[in-house]
Order: C-alpha cells, then sequence, then structure tokens
C-alpha cells in the first residue's frame, strides 16, 4: 500500500495536514514520528476517528500530537480505525487546534523549540509572583540542561503545557533561555560518516544511493554539513529500510553499525 | 546464544537480554546484575502477554518498545521466540534494532538455533 502523502512536520503543520485530509473526505491513517517517540491518527471519511500516542489516547493523544514541532508524517490510504476514542467533532477538534497553534505562535517568541534549555533568572522577579502546583514542578526542573522536552518526558506532561508554563515563567522574569544550547552543543557526524554511508549504500542501490541519502536527511528537517550524531542510527535505519532484500539490509547495517560504534 | 546476547549488551544503554519461548520460558539470558531473576521472569510473563495479545488484535504486530519503570523495553516476535532487550532511557532505539536485526539474521541461517526456537515452542491448542 502506497504512502499518499509524506513529509516533514518542519514543512506542513500537523494541523494543516489535518484539515486537508479532513475537507478531501480521507479514510486511512496518519503516522507521526519525533525521534522515537510515534502516534497514529485515523480518519473516517475525513471524520477524526481515533489518535494515539504512547499512552495518552483520544482527544488527549490527539492534542499531544498538535503540539509536536518537528517531526515526520506519512498517510496510508484506506486503513480502518482499530476504535473509536474522539468523541468530539472533528470541526470542534480542529478548532481547538487551531486556538493551540495560535498559542504556539505566541510561544515560540520566547520558546524558539521544544530542544529550548532555560535557568533560573540571577535578577528574579521584580513582583511578588504566585506559582500554582504545576508550575512549581516545571521550575524545580530547570537547571540551565533540561530541555522542554526532557521536562515534558519527566513530568509526564504534554510538550505544550511545559512550553506555555516557561513561557508564562519566562515574561515574569523568572527565567531566561540558554541561547540554542542544544543546538550549540550538540555533537555532529564527523565527514568519515557520511563518506562510509554514501560509499556503502551506493554499492547496494546504485546512483539513486545518494539521492535518498539527501531525502532521508532532510526528511529529518537536518543538513548534511550540521548532522547530528544523536541522529545518525536513525539516518541510517531509514535509509536501509530503502533496501528491499533482507540479506543486503543486515549486511549494509551491519558494516553501518561498524562504523556508527567506532 | 549467549554470546550474541552479550554482542547485544555491548551496546551502550542495553541493561540485559533474554530470548524466551512463547509461554515465557526463558531458553537463554544475559540478565542485568542487579535484577533478580523473580523479576526478570515477571517481566518476561508480562512482555509475552503484551505481544501475544497484540498480535491477535493488529495484523503484523512483531515488535515494541515498551516503558517500564523508567526503562525501555524492546520485544522483538521472532515467529518460534521471543527476543526481550532491556534498555535504560537513553538508548539509541534505532541502533538497537540494526544490531538485533544483524544478530538475528545470522541466527536465521544458524541451524542449531533454529531447533532451539522449534523444540522450544509450544503449539497452541
Amino acid at each position: 500500500m502506497a504512502d499518499v502523502l509524506r513529509g516533514s512536520l518542519a514543512q506542513l503543520s500537523l494541523l494543516d495536514i489535518l484539515k486537508m485530509l479532513s475537507s478531501g473526505n480521507r479514510t486511512g491513517r496518519l503516522d507521526i514520528r519525533q525521534g522515537s517517540k510515534t502516534g497514529e491518527i485515523y480518519l473516517q471519511n475525513g471524520n477524526l476517528i481515533h489518535a494515539v500516542t504512547g499512552p495518552q489516547i483520544g482527544e488527549k493523544g490527539l492534542f499531544t500530537l498538535l503540539g509536536w514541532m518537528e517531526g515526520d508524517f506519512s498517510f496510508s490510504p484506506n486503513i480502518d480505525a482499530p476504535e473509536q476514542s474522539i468523541s468530539m467533532s472533528t470541526e470542534q477538534m480542529l478548532l481547538e487546534g487551531a486556538r493551540q497553534a495560535e498559542q504556539w505562535d505566541d510561544i515560540k517568541e520566547i520558546v524558539s523549540s521544544t530542544d529550548a534549555v532555560f535557568n533560573i533568572s540571577p535578577s528574579g522577579s521584580t513582583d511578588t509572583v504566585s506559582l500554582k502546583p504545576i508550575e512549581w514542578q516545571v521550575l524545580a526542573q530547570i537547571n540551565g540542561e533540561r530541555s522542554v522536552l526532557e521536562i515534558a518526558e519527566i513530568l509526564s506532561l504534554h510538550e505544550f503545557d511545559v512550553a506555555r508554563i516557561i513561557f508564562s515563567l519566562t515574561t515574569a522574569g523568572l527565567l531566561h533561555e540558554i541561547t540554542n544550547a542544544a543546538f550549540l552543543n550538540r555533537e555532529i557526524v564527523n565527514d568519515e560518516f557520511f563518506t562510509q554511508l554514501t560509499s556503502l549504500f551506493t554499492e547496494v542501490m546504485g546512483p539513486i544511493g545518494p539521492v535518498i541519502i539527501d531525502d532521508e536527511i532532510r526528511l529529518l528537517g537536518e543538513d548534511r554539513a550540521a548532522f547530528p550524531q544523536g541522529k545518525a542510527a536513525e539516518l541510517v535505519e531509514r535509509i536501509s529500510l530503502e533496501i528491499a532484500n533482507g540479506e543486503k539490509r543486515a549486511q549494509f547495517q551491519k558494516q553501518m553499525v561498524a562504523v556508527l560504534r567506532g | 546464544m549467549k554470546n550474541s546476547l552479550l554482542e547485544i549488551n555491548e551496546l551502550i544503554g542495553v541493561w540485559g537480554s533474554l530470548v524466551c519461548n512463547n509461554q515465557a520460558e526463558i531458553i537463554s539470558s544475559v540478565p542485568p546484575a542487579d535484577l533478580n531473576m523473580a523479576a526478570l521472569e515477571n517481566i518476561t510473563r508480562h512482555c509475552v502477554e503484551l505481544l501475544s495479545t497484540s498480535s491477535v488484535s493488529v495484523q503484523d504486530f512483531n515488535e515494541a518498545v515498551i516503558h517500564f519503570q523508567q526503562r525501555k523495553i524492546f520485544i522483538l516476535d521472532l515467529e518460534q521466540a521471543i527476543l526481550i532487550v532491556l534498555c535504560t532511557p537513553s538508548i539509541d532505539i534505532s541502533l538497537l534494532r540494526m544490531t538485533i536485526n544483524v544478530i538475528t539474521s545470522r541466527w536465521k541461517t544458524d541451524s542449531k538455533i533454529q531447533k532451539l526456537f522449534k523444540n522450544s515452542y509450544v503449539e497452541r491448542l
């Protein structure tokens, strides 16, 4: 079964994809992947029927997925939902999603991405600040090292909620962002990695090999010149899935696992 | 098989690994040093139950990554056996999956291992 729609959330937001599928009265499953996290949304004749990501299902799962700012998606048509977990109407869900997206736009002015890292502001706030328990829990996790995403995972909270709280704590003068900490600190793969990857993959796939590699780098929202070490194995795995022959795929993976493990 | 499990355990983020049959009976294991046998058997039973119930309701379901007490557990259905890898949250799942694919591809052509799996597999009535 061929995917009819595939791409990166950095280029097309999940809300836009859902609006498109809904207005086209589509039936099928939308798979979303952000690093090691995955989610599924099912539509039936354009109506949102079921959503799941990790332990969250239904409306909660869908709103969590709508908060993902990065990742990949693919839509597989004509797959029926295993269950119905969404009771709100699709129109209501999309309206709520749009409201959340608008809030994200404001939040992004301060919380640039879910990889952003914040620290306690030494000057503090000039006014008296009262915190709700959940805000205190988030504040207690801020240490100048943990990203928004990591804090959301530790507290088992939706990353949108954590970003919203960090936004309000920063606006109140309690926090400040450590500029692009995650980006600056991330380790980049060396040239040897891409030389080996291109050579071994081209050996199996022929001249189309480098094109597939570049496509997958783009789908991961990355750039070959500054490709993070943390996504190297994911890239290798994704491109290895293009090798139809299981034996050849395992051989390629064996060689690349050796490269990745140094 | 133990050598293969040791190979998996060498990966950063792997805490221990085992292979069991479809009745959750352990065939071979290199478990974490700080996990007792009862706990290991308990985890194995839950993993096999999860895999068997999920494969009934979801077609082609043969792999799962579950979060369990701040650990990640990778479960792979090998048709006549089940591979379970206990990991720390920092595990690189892609690297683990590829390492496992390399090893299980080797197992597929190893007649001794295939015979062991076949003999351990319990046919359902």
